[in-house]
């Protein structure tokens, strides 16, 4: 009955077995019959959108997207380095001195400055455009005041013998916020005028205007009518630059600038003499109040007035560019290699004439006949012809 | 994260993802056409464009294209003679380019340009037969 019972559960037990094992083969059953379906659905879907994508909107879109990104580059941005006029522009900062830096092709070629030039007015030249400044005070042990004035080998004390807290004024315009620059560019010409405010000395100012690929340009100085106003000198730095007069001669730039690993000295200017015998505290004083530790720079450098010559050729020998600089009714130039200055006079008669500036680039330069002779790819002919050119030109 | 979207809806979705892929493709060869000429005259460059806010912009696209791939069916193409013809061409390309940078040193100029150019070539070709291998 045992036996007959056990072979009864083995029969029950090997009949679970199996539909067990059937049932745990159905999903692998499932998934062999119907994933092949499913891959083929969902490829089918995929490539349904992708046949469905219309190439049309995709390129126009491109097109859209670029095209606004390309616009806003380049117009809703700023580009690093402001856009020059081609051949000169000038860029006139409303800083001290009010600089007018002159670009030829890009790059800096020397500076007009309000700072060097000058303007006679009732009887006494003065700068065009100075500084206001307060003087600098010291006191020594007796609470004595002194002035202070740093130079380039010495710093100099005076006994204080006006109001220090009057101002101390250099130059006819000293506001650099009345100070308005507008420019006005055309196809083939840019404008740009300065004006520097209202004063005693009305309606005065600059004129700039340069001429679309051309390598030179014109400033003109005005001011209003007025009886007291008398000689103005455009006055501009320009560094490394020999001067060639009418006649012939060669002025060879000699500035030289050297500086010293040295202390300046500190010298008291006092009833006349000059002495650096002072005491201790005075000194204490200085030295808190002046920064001493620069180095001591010496200068020198030759001058020279021409009043015999219609124009001045600047020349570079290092970068092989010469500059002829010349005013219809100049009536003088002046050089200082010392300082790398050099001004060009011209005498008021109901307003101020120009000042013409014309780049030659690699000019080869004879003289012959009280006139210079340039042979260049710009130009080829004596220099007064090609000043008479450019002045038929711009006028 | 997954969004059940319709059909009309992915169809879109679709569309867009292959307007970034092209957008940041054209804006990359332009970007790179600008740093070159950049490279010679940069000053007509300068004056001009802020490169900073285009390689910006060209950033934005590039990250839109990588987040959001476009789904292709595979397609396996060989590697025939117009991708060799291209390899070259940009080989010799950027062996000129390097040259033109370089000339003034000389001797070793010319020995920098010709390894460029091949660096170059090898790239691309590991490059284009990338795909193949895999």
């Amino acid at each position: 009955m045992n036996k007959g019972k056990k072979d009864e559960w083995e029969e029950e037990f090997e009949k679970w077995r199996k539909e067990s094992q059937k049932k745990a083969a159905k999903p692998a059953e499932f998934h062999e019959i119907y994933s092949s379906q499913i891959k083929e659905e969902t490829r089918e879907k995929i490539s349904g959108v992708e046949k469905s994508i219309n190439k049309k909107w995709i390129v126009l879109g491109s097109i859209v997207l670029v095209l606004a990104a390309v616009l806003i580059i380049s117009f809703a941005t700023t580009p690093p380095v402001e856009a020059k006029f081609k051949d000169i522009d000038v860029i006139v900062k409303d800083t001290t001195g009010l600089p007018g830096d002159i670009y030829y092709k890009g790059t800096n070629l020397f500076t007009l400055t309000g700072w060097e030039s000058k303007l006679e007015y009732d009887g006494k030249e003065d700068r065009l455009f100075g500084k206001e400044s307060y003087k600098e005070l010291v006191f020594d042990e007796n609470g004595e005041a002194y002035t202070v004035i740093s130079l380039d080998k010495e710093i100099r004390l005076e006994p204080l013998t006006t109001n220090p807290e009057e101002v101390t004024r250099i130059g006819w315009f000293t506001d650099l916020e009345k100070i308005t620059v507008n420019e006005e560019t055309s196809w083939d010409e840019k404008k740009v005028d300065v004006l520097l405010g209202s004063g005693e000395i009305e309606g005065a100012g600059f004129d700039y205007n340069f001429y679309k690929k051309k390598p030179y340009f014109k400033i003109k100085f005005n001011a209003d009518e007025n009886e007291k106003l008398g000689d103005f000198a455009y006055g501009f730095t320009m560094k490394g630059y020999d001067v060639l007069l009418e006649n012939g001669t060669w002025l060879k730039n000699d500035n030289e600038v050297v500086e010293i690993e040295q202390t300046p000295e500190i010298i008291l200017n006092k009833s006349g003499s000059a002495t650096t015998d002072i005491s201790d505290e005075l000194r204490e004083n200085v030295l808190n109040k002046i920064n001493v530790n620069q180095k001591v720079t010496t200068r020198s450098g030759s001058a020279s007035d021409v009043s015999d010559s219609k124009y001045e050729i600047f020349y570079n020998p290092e970068e092989e560019k010469a500059i002829i600089v010349y005013s219809p009714e100049s009536a003088q130039f002046k050089n200082s290699f010392l300082w790398n200055v050099f001004w060009v006079y011209t005498p008021y008669d109901d307003g101020y004439a120009p000042v013409y500036f014309i780049v030659v680039e690699e000019p080869e330069l004879l003289h012959g006949g009280n006139d210079w002779y340039i042979e260049s790819e710009q130009y080829a002919g004596s220099v007064n012809d090609y000043i008479s050119k450019v002045v038929g030109e711009i006028g | 994260m997954r969004f059940n979207l319709s059909y009309e809806e992915r169809r879109v979705w679709e569309h867009a993802k292959y307007i970034f892929s092209y957008v940041f493709q054209t804006l990359l060869i332009l970007f790179l056409i600008v740093l070159l000429v950049k490279e010679f005259y940069p000053s007509f460059i300068d004056t001009r464009i802020n490169v900073n806010w285009f390689m910006l912009i060209v950033i934005v696209f590039g990250a839109l294209s990588i987040l959001f791939p476009v789904e292709k069916t595979e397609r396996k193409e060989e590697f025939n003679l117009r991708d060799k013809l291209l390899i070259i061409g940009l080989g010799v390309l950027g062996a000129a380019i390097i040259f033109l940078k370089l000339k003034e040193l000389g001797w070793i100029g010319y020995v920098i340009s010709i390894l460029g150019g091949l660096i170059i070539a090898l790239l691309s070709w590991l490059l284009l037969t990338e795909n193949d291998e895999h």
